[in-house]
C-alpha cells in the first residue's frame, strides 16, 4: 500500500537537476524504485531527478548559523580587546631604562669627540626610540596633540656579570621581551597658534655667519615653548 | 613641549627589537629641565672652531649646513601631510634629542640609581576581551 506523501514547499519548487539538501527529501529516498547512492529519482514529482547533497552541507550551515549568532553577540557588546603577555622566563638585569639629561657631560673631555656626531646619527631616526602614548597635559585633546615614551632602547640593557646571555635557545616560544618596570621619559608636544614674546634671551643663535639656525626656547610653567627659524614652534 | 619621567614597562618584539608597546606605565613625576639645559647642548655640537684651517670638513659644520636644510626647507603642507607633519616632526626630533641621548644610560655607564629596571621578561602576547563599565 502506498502511503500518502507530504511534501514541503521547498520540495515542489525544485527544478530539473536542482540540489538541494537530502533531508529535505528525506520521505523520496525511502519510497521511491530504483533509488541509487547519491541520486534520486523524482518523476512523480513531475521532477526528473534530484542529486543530493552531502550531510556536511547541514553541518556547515549550523557552523555558521552559530558563527554568526557569536559574531552578533560580540560586535553588539562593547567589547575591546587588549593585548596582554605572559611571562615565561625572567632574566636578572643591572639596570635598564634611561636616567636624566646630565648637562655636565659638556664638561668630560671626551664628549667633543663624539657629541656632534651622536647627535647627527641618532637625529633623523629619534621617533623610531619612542612610543606613540596617551597625552596627559594638552590643554585640548582634540588639536594637534602628541605624547611619545622614550624607554630607551633594548642594547642599553646591562646585565650582572657573569650571568649567561638570553639566547634563542632561551623560550623559543615567546616572541616578545619585556623590558620590566624601567624609568623612562615621556614628552608631550601641543602646537601653538600664535607667536609667543620671545624676549632675547629666550633665543640663541647657533653657527657662523654664514649659516647658522635660531632656536628659542621659553620656559612656562612646567612646559616649554621652543621653535626654530622659520615658524616652526611648540 | 611637556617632559616627564615614568616607570613603565616596555615590550619589544624579540625578533627584530622594536617597541610593540608600553604598558603599566606609572603616573607622571614632573622634570626640572631649564632651556638653559637644552642650550648648553646645543652650543656644543654646533660650535665650529673658525680659527681652524680645515673647519670646512669638520663634523659640526656639517652637521650645521645639514640640519639648516632640515629644519628649513620642504615639508610643507601637502596632500600627504595636510597638517605639515614633516617640519613638526623635524622640531619634535630636535628637541627629544638632548633628552634621550645626553645622559648616563645612554652613554653605557653603570648608574647608582636605585630604580632603574631590573628585570627583562621574556614572554608570549595574547588578548583579553573586556568590557569597560556602563556610563550612566
Amino acid at each position: 500500500m502506498q502511503r500518502k506523501r507530504k511534501f514541503s514547499l521547498d520540495v515542489s519548487r525544485i527544478g530539473a537537476g536542482d540540489w538541494i539538501a537530502w533531508y529535505n527529501v528525506s520521505v523520496l529516498r525511502s519510497e521511491l524504485p530504483g533509488y541509487q547512492d547519491g541520486q534520486e529519482w523524482t518523476s512523480r514529482l513531475g521532477n526528473s531527478k534530484v542529486n543530493l547533497v552531502r550531510y556536511v552541507d547541514s553541518k556547515r550551515r549550523l557552523g555558521l548559523t552559530l558563527i554568526r549568532a557569536i559574531l552578533g553577540v560580540l560586535l553588539l557588546s562593547n567589547v575591546n580587546f587588549r593585548a596582554t603577555y605572559r611571562d615565561v622566563q625572567d632574566f636578572p638585569l643591572l639596570q635598564a631604562g634611561l636616567t636624566a639629561m646630565n648637562t655636565s657631560l659638556v664638561n668630560d673631555p671626551n664628549f667633543q669627540y663624539f657629541a656632534t656626531g651622536n647627535f647627527w646619527w641618532h637625529f633623523p631616526s629619534m621617533m623610531s626610540y619612542a612610543y606613540p602614548v596617551t597625552p596627559l597635559t594638552c590643554s585640548d585633546l582634540s588639536s594637534d596633540c602628541q605624547a611619545f615614551y622614550f624607554p630607551g632602547q633594548l642594547s642599553l640593557i646591562q646585565f650582572p656579570s657573569g650571568e649567561p646571555p638570553v639566547t634563542k635557545a632561551d623560550s623559543p616560544s615567546a616572541t616578545t621581551l619585556i623590558e620590566k618596570d624601567a624609568p623612562g621619559y615621556q614628552i608631550e608636544f601641543e602646537a601653538i597658534d600664535s607667536v609667543p614674546n620671545f624676549d632675547l634671551a629666550d633665543c640663541r643663535v647657533f653657527g657662523i655667519p654664514i649659516v647658522a639656525v635660531q632656536v628659542c626656547l621659553k620656559e612656562t610653567n612646567d612646559s616649554f615653548i621652543a621653535g626654530t627659524l622659520p615658524n616652526r614652534r611648540y | 613641549m611637556t617632559v616627564s619621567k615614568r616607570y613603565a614597562s616596555t615590550v619589544f618584539d624579540r625578533t627584530n627589537q622594536t617597541i610593540i608597546d608600553v604598558i603599566d606605565m606609572s603616573p607622571p613625576q614632573p622634570v626640572t629641565y631649564t632651556p638653559q639645559d637644552f642650550f648648553a647642548f646645543y652650543e656644543y655640537i654646533f660650535k665650529v672652531d673658525l680659527n681652524s684651517t680645515d673647519f670646512s670638513t669638520s663634523t659640526p659644520y656639517s652637521f650645521l649646513l645639514t640640519i639648516v636644510s632640515y629644519l628649513q626647507n620642504s615639508g610643507e603642507t601637502n596632500e600627504l601631510e595636510p597638517l605639515g607633519g614633516f617640519p613638526q616632526k623635524r622640531l619634535q626630533e630636535f628637541l627629544a634629542t638632548p633628552i634621550v641621548i645626553y645622559n648616563e644610560a645612554w652613554l653605557g655607564n653603570t648608574v647608582s640609581d636605585p630604580d632603574m629596571g631590573k628585570t627583562l621578561s621574556l614572554a608570549i602576547p595574547s588578548y583579553a576581551v573586556f568590557s569597560p563599565p556602563a556610563q550612566i
